[in-house]
């Protein structure tokens, strides 16, 4: 695959796009892509990154800098060569009917939510977006997407606290049927608490060390809820595969 | 072999192992291609010589707690722990597909106790379409699995009892955390294996320093990957040696180069491991890189490359 661009977007952040085959070109939201950053000394595995946006002929993904992999793939050009599989994994549910929505993210677990937010909106679904950031350089949704209530660690971006406690203020003054949540774990299992407390549907996209991103190395289990067990007999899924998006009931965070 | 251009060097790239025929020295490694089926939309499975099977056991196992998987320089910690759909659910739901490719199928069998191994190679003898065993004795993740690799008597014991339940192609997958690997060959050999295996992965762990926990919930996983290649050519050359059945190479390998440094140390044919996680299409790449490697070396026929590795003067 070719690099279209690789742009800095926010502090550390960048948004990097390439030229897609048809069968990337159908991705859906919460669905990955992995890429092998440095062929096979170090970092050794590929590195998986959840889609943002889909659009024509290319495909975005938006990470941070935090480890090697990372870096390298921010020193790419657009005209660069990547070795791209996908699209990996098991999305978002988008059976909508028409159902009142909350996405809820944070940090660079926000992206797959924006891809989610345009597929909402082409259907015309109400929605609420509450996006998390560490500070206000750390903001990279575009404009496009409106009526976005932030929160911050340092209060440089709307309220300062955790973007759970703008969560629990909505759920006061609104009847939800379905959270869609992606971010750090400490995060998700707030969210999932929240949501069991009022019983209220949740998704969320889980992240772990994946060997293959193909479901064949089996490595990247999660333990299954009891009463996915219960159904299926198995301890573990696999969240290359059967994830990242699990309904919260079925996995134990 | 792939045809097109009428000035690509022919190579024949067929290998015997045993009664067994395969179209290239190229196999899918055990618990680095699931059930065959994972990757068949990336890579057709029968581009392969041959494919062995997730570990099977008689029950269904989920495996052990995680996390189970890690990444070290120059390759990867595992403790899986055979994790597999047991021997009922693998023969309902998993060989139709097997049994559809036009490869050499070989089942990996583990066990805790040589009656686990028996039971499900006498399930499998009914079933067909199944080319062969490879009997994991060596698998280092599961407490209790260790036995049977790692002294030549009961490696040898094993093997006499599956031999006495098949006809079929009868391969044992060597462990290298042993003192003298060749024994164990040797051992195997003299109670009728078809042919030996090497390496599995080594005995590995890695720690945290900021959790000072071991990076693996078992604490000790195989090592594989890169890394391991050297380690396993040396091996892969002793045992070349000491034994007379075909050897299949294991470890690290990432590309044609080391394709053909394998068989130049003593090997028939090479399974292809690790290199599946990062690279499902790897073998597509070996296949014509080897051309190139045969054509350089004025070489038509691969199986030529087997134990020609030369002495210094």
């Amino acid at each position: 695959m070719r690099v279209l661009s690789n742009e800095k977007i926010a502090l550390n952040i960048y948004s990097l796009t390439f030229e897609s085959t048809a069968l990337l070109l159908e991705s859906l939201p919460g669905q990955f892509v992995n890429i092998n950053v440095d062929g096979e000394d170090s970092p050794f595995f590929r590195r998986p990154f959840s889609i943002a946006d889909v659009s024509q002929d290319s495909v975005e993904i938006i990470y941070e800098v935090i480890g090697a992999g990372t870096w390298i793939l921010s020193t790419m050009a657009a005209g660069d060569s990547i070795d791209i599989i996908g699209p990996l994994g098991e999305g978002y549910d988008l059976n909508f009917s028409g159902s009142k929505s909350i996405l809820i993210g944070g940090g660079v677990g926000i992206p797959p939510l924006m891809f989610l937010y345009n597929k909402m909106k082409e259907q015309g679904i109400e929605l609420q977006f509450l996006a998390g950031f560490k500070s206000v350089a750390h903001n990279y949704i575009p404009r496009r997407i409106t009526n976005v209530q932030y929160s911050s660690d340092d209060g440089s971006l709307g309220t300062k606290g955790y973007v759970t406690d703008l969560l629990t203020e909505s759920l006061l003054n609104n009847e939800v049927k379905h959270i869609y949540a992606c971010g750090p774990e400490p995060m998700l299992r707030k969210v999932i608490e929240i949501a069991d407390e009022n019983e209220i549907r949740c998704s969320v996209s889980v992240e772990k060390v994946f060997g293959c991103g193909t479901g064949i190395c089996m490595g990247c289990v999660i333990e299954n809820s009891l009463k996915r067990f219960t159904e299926t007999g198995r301890k573990y899924s696999l969240v290359c595969m059967e994830g990242p998006v699990f309904d919260s009931g079925d996995v134990n965070l | 072999m792939k045809g097109g251009n009428q000035d690509r060097w022919e190579v024949d790239f067929s290998i015997e192992l045993g009664d067994l025929t395969l179209k290239n020295p190229m196999l899918a490694a055990s618990g680095t291609y699931g059930y065959g089926r994972e990757l068949n939309n990336i890579i057709k499975t029968d581009e392969f010589g041959g494919i062995c099977t997730k570990s099977i056991t008689p029950l269904a196992r989920d495996g052990n707690e995680p996390p189970r998987i890690a990444e070290v320089k120059m390759g990867m910690l595992n403790s899986i722990g055979l994790a597999n759909v047991g021997v009922h659910a693998f023969i309902q739901d998993k060989i139709p597909f097997l049994q559809s490719l036009d490869t050499n199928i070989i089942v990996n069998v583990a066990g805790f106790t040589i009656g686990d191994y028996v039971e499900v190679i006498q399930l499998l003898e009914e079933i067909d379409g199944i080319d062969g065993y490879e009997i994991n004795i060596s698998c280092p993740n599961v407490k209790g699995g260790l036995e049977f690799g790692s002294s030549a008597k009961s490696a040898a014991k094993l093997t006499k009892t599956l031999r006495s339940e098949t006809d079929r192609f009868l391969m044992i997958k060597l462990s290298p955390n042993v003192t003298d690997i060749s024994e164990i060959a040797l051992a195997v050999e003299g109670e009728g294996a078809n042919a030996v295996s090497l390496i599995n992965t080594l005995i590995g762990m890695g720690i945290d320093i900021n959790s000072e926990k071991p990076i693996l919930k078992n604490v000790y996983g195989g090592y594989s990957g890169p890394a391991i290649k050297p380690i396993a050519l040396a091996m892969v050359q002793k045992v070349y040696h000491s034994v007379n059945i075909p050897l299949i190479g294991i470890g690290g390998i990432m590309n044609a180069e080391d394709v053909i440094q394998f068989m130049l140390a003593g090997a028939t044919a090479v399974q292809l491991g690790t290199v599946n996680f990062l690279n499902p299409t790897a073998l597509t790449e070996i296949l014509d890189d080897l051309v190139a490697i045969a054509e350089s070396k004025g070489i038509r026929k691969i199986s030529d490359f087997k134990g020609r590795l030369k002495e210094w003067e």
